[in-house]
């Protein structure tokens, strides 16, 4: 048992009387690793409950199912390798980020490009959603890491996605402002409460769970956005209203 | 006279539609009488519409409200209060176990579960329950 765990968890260990009100979720041993490591516990066994659940299901009860049962159980599995291969990615970046050991390989890019595969490969995930485009007139080659831009834009459309009602359009712009590049994301989905707007792209957070039911994520998303964006030299930011959408822009150096 | 398999109804209640399908197939290949709910309010519902509910199985994390407090309204409930509730969740520290115990809960089945664990648990509740039913076999027993 870590010195680093709190009083009441030590107790509760040691078989004490405990009072109910004074059990809830658990306490977290510090705010910034324990929380973290908490939360992609938390997220990981989700998917893993998936696999295991329907692999012994088709394992145990072969003889039984019919082969477009088997197929259907087949896919969650498939779905949920790819939720979980998703949230090892999501905690990779977060690690080189924070130990400053991401590695870009930069090289001379049209932006144009980059957000026409994201949007093209967006409506594909989301076809509820029309797109717009908005770009300015010949837009400037940047020097950036293509993958990680593009990086930048899926997670951002996809949350545009995800906070938005079915039907509703979502608008990509880019344009030339001075010495950079600004790429922003709007939709017109639940927005973020004004008090929330800085807080978005700190890593865990979430908006109300109780207002995005069924959106599963660790909350890491926006937080590895901001780290890409600056690390090409570039800023991130919000704008919302609630109830009325939200604008993500982000910034790259020419 | 012991309910059948297909006497006992068991209330799924779980917003994961992944995993709610896997216990219910599940329970149903095993020939239990299965109802579902994504969410606490429709497993209100079903549990307060279900006659002879034999058991409920209540995933802690639900969309609408805190799986705690379904717990507490199944206990309250007069009609509901003996219909034993399997917890089953991803969070299973020993406080979260002890919490539950402690609102009546039967028991605390951790995620991820593979088919035969759940098959166990399931089947432990429901005879927990089964004890408490008239004609029970201990009841000769005892005389």
């Amino acid at each position: 048992m870590s010195e680093a765990m709190p009083q009441m968890l030590k107790e509760g260990w040691h078989g004490q009387n405990l009072p109910v009100t004074n059990v809830g979720e658990p306490r977290e041993p510090d705010e910034n690793g324990g929380r973290l490591l908490s939360t992609v516990c938390h997220e990981l066994r989700t998917p893993l409950a998936i696999i295991r659940g329907y692999t012994t299901l088709l394992l145990d009860y072969d003889q039984k199912l019919e082969t477009r049962e088997k197929r259907e159980y087949v896919q969650s599995i498939d779905r949920a390798a790819g939720r979980l291969a998703d949230l090892v990615d999501h905690i990779l970046d977060m690690s080189r980020l924070e130990s400053g050991t991401l590695h870009l390989e930069k090289a001379p890019t049209a932006i144009s490009d980059i957000i026409q595969e994201a949007a093209a490969e967006a409506r594909f995930r989301g076809p509820e959603h029309p797109i717009r485009l908005t770009q300015g007139r010949s837009l400037p080659r940047v020097r950036v890491d293509a993958k990680r831009i593009r990086q930048v834009l899926d997670n951002v459309l996809d949350n545009a996605f995800k906070y938005s009602g079915e039907g509703t359009e979502i608008v990509v712009s880019a344009q030339r402002r001075e010495q950079e590049l600004l790429i922003s994301v709007s939709d017109q989905g639940i927005g973020v409460p004004a008090g929330d707007v800085e807080r978005v792209f700190e890593r865990l957070y979430r908006v109300d769970p109780q207002e995005t039911a069924g959106n599963r994520g660790v909350g890491l998303g926006l937080t590895i956005c901001r780290g890409l964006v600056e690390a090409h030299g570039g800023r991130i930011w919000l704008e919302s209203t609630e109830g009325r959408g939200s604008t993500v822009f982000f910034t790259l150096p020419l | 006279m012991q309910k059948t398999r297909r006497e006992t109804s068991i209330l799924v209640i779980e917003d994961e539609a992944d995993i709610r399908r896997f216990a219910y197939r599940v329970l149903d290949l095993e020939g239990y009488n299965v109802l579902q709910a994504g969410n606490g309010e429709e497993g209100m519902r079903l549990a307060r519409n279900t006659r002879g509910l034999s058991m409920v199985l209540l995933d802690l994390k639900l969309p609408d409200r805190d799986g705690w407090l379904v717990l507490e309204d199944l206990k309250r409930d007069p009609e509901l209060s003996s219909v034993p509730v399997l917890v089953f969740s991803v969070s299973a520290t020993p406080l979260l176990r002890r919490k539950a115990a402690a609102m009546g809960a039967s028991g605390y089945l951790a995620k991820p579960v593979d088919a035969s664990g759940l098959r166990r648990a399931i089947a432990a509740t429901v005879q927990w329950q089964r004890m408490f039913e008239p004609g029970c076999p201990e009841d000769t027993a005892a005389g």
